[in-house]
């Protein structure tokens, strides 16, 4: 491995991997996989294909960096295999549906919310309320949904990774956020005290 | 489009338009939409409300959900042992 310019804990030994990042790994793979075992395979798979590709680490970003898109590969890869088989999931049965009337009104309508949103994205309450909310998504909207907004993927690009159509993208996207909104509606903004 | 715009395709169309530039026609029908219901209004903030602090939340440098699980002590010793194999 070549000198990095940066001061940058680059190319650590392998053996510190595991202490050293495998909890952050394991949070991030256990957010979008959800069942234990899943992301703890997930991890292991990360560090072994890291092991092999450890020349190709060039220092330019720091080592956690490197490893979480190997990491976020390993997840887009399972999604890719998982949507090959089935199409856009049905909605669930008994799911409540959010319109009403001939013309498709909202049976509940959305209220304005307040709050500002780079204060809430730093409130571990309010976090832990959407854990639970996110939690109850389908999941694939779950991943889908995780990378279009935590690893800030465009659109198109979700797509070409994961073959899954931009309509089908779309759709569940959508499902996704009217989900997140009526859960956090319900749970958070009208139980916090409003002005 | 026709002039009956329902809400149900409203909230379609503003979802869609975080992911894509929707088509004039779309955009436009959106717009009128929004501008007349209070309901679609608010439901097109709170989804931008979502990203958003969701996004926020990757750039303060936490791509994750809380969790008060870690690795437990069998699996850190597991993929331990098979890096060490690997090497």
């Amino acid at each position: 491995m070549s000198a990095s310019p940066e001061p940058m804990p680059a190319a650590t030994n392998p053996n510190q991997w595991v202490d050293t990042y495998a909890d952050s790994l394991f949070r991030y793979a256990l957010t979008r996989l959800r069942r234990r075992e899943d992301a703890e395979d997930a991890v292991q798979e990360t560090l072994l294909a890291a092991l092999q590709a450890q020349r190709a680490f060039r220092g330019d970003s720091s080592e956690l960096t490197w490893l979480m898109g190997i990491l976020r590969h390993k997840i887009v890869d399972r999604i890719r295999l998982a949507a090959r088989d089935t199409a856009v999931e049905p909605l669930p049965a008994g799911e409540v549906d959010e319109w009403c009337g001939r013309f498709d009104h909202w049976l509940h309508p959305p209220k304005s919310w307040s709050g500002d949103p780079t204060k809430l994205s730093e409130d571990a309450e309010f976090w832990q309320q959407v854990r639970k909310c996110f939690g109850a998504l389908p999941e694939r909207q779950a991943q889908i949904f995780a990378l279009r907004t935590f690893d800030a993927l465009e659109a198109e690009d979700i797509c070409k990774q994961t073959g899954i159509s931009a309509t089908n993208l779309w759709v569940l996207l959508h499902r996704a956020r009217m989900r997140l909104r009526g859960c956090l509606e319900k749970s958070w903004f009208t139980s916090e005290p409003t002005p | 489009m026709s002039a009956v715009f329902s809400c149900r395709e409203a909230a379609k169309l503003a979802s869609q338009a975080q992911d894509r530039v929707l088509p004039m026609r779309q955009h436009m029908a959106l717009r009128m939409h929004t501008m007349m219901c209070a309901a679609c209004r608010a439901y097109e903030r709170q989804i931008i409300f979502i990203d958003t602090v969701f996004r926020l939340r990757a750039q303060h440098g936490t791509a994750d959900l809380p969790t008060s699980a870690g690795l437990d002590a069998a699996a850190r010793e597991r993929i331990r042992a098979r890096l060490t194999q690997d090497q």
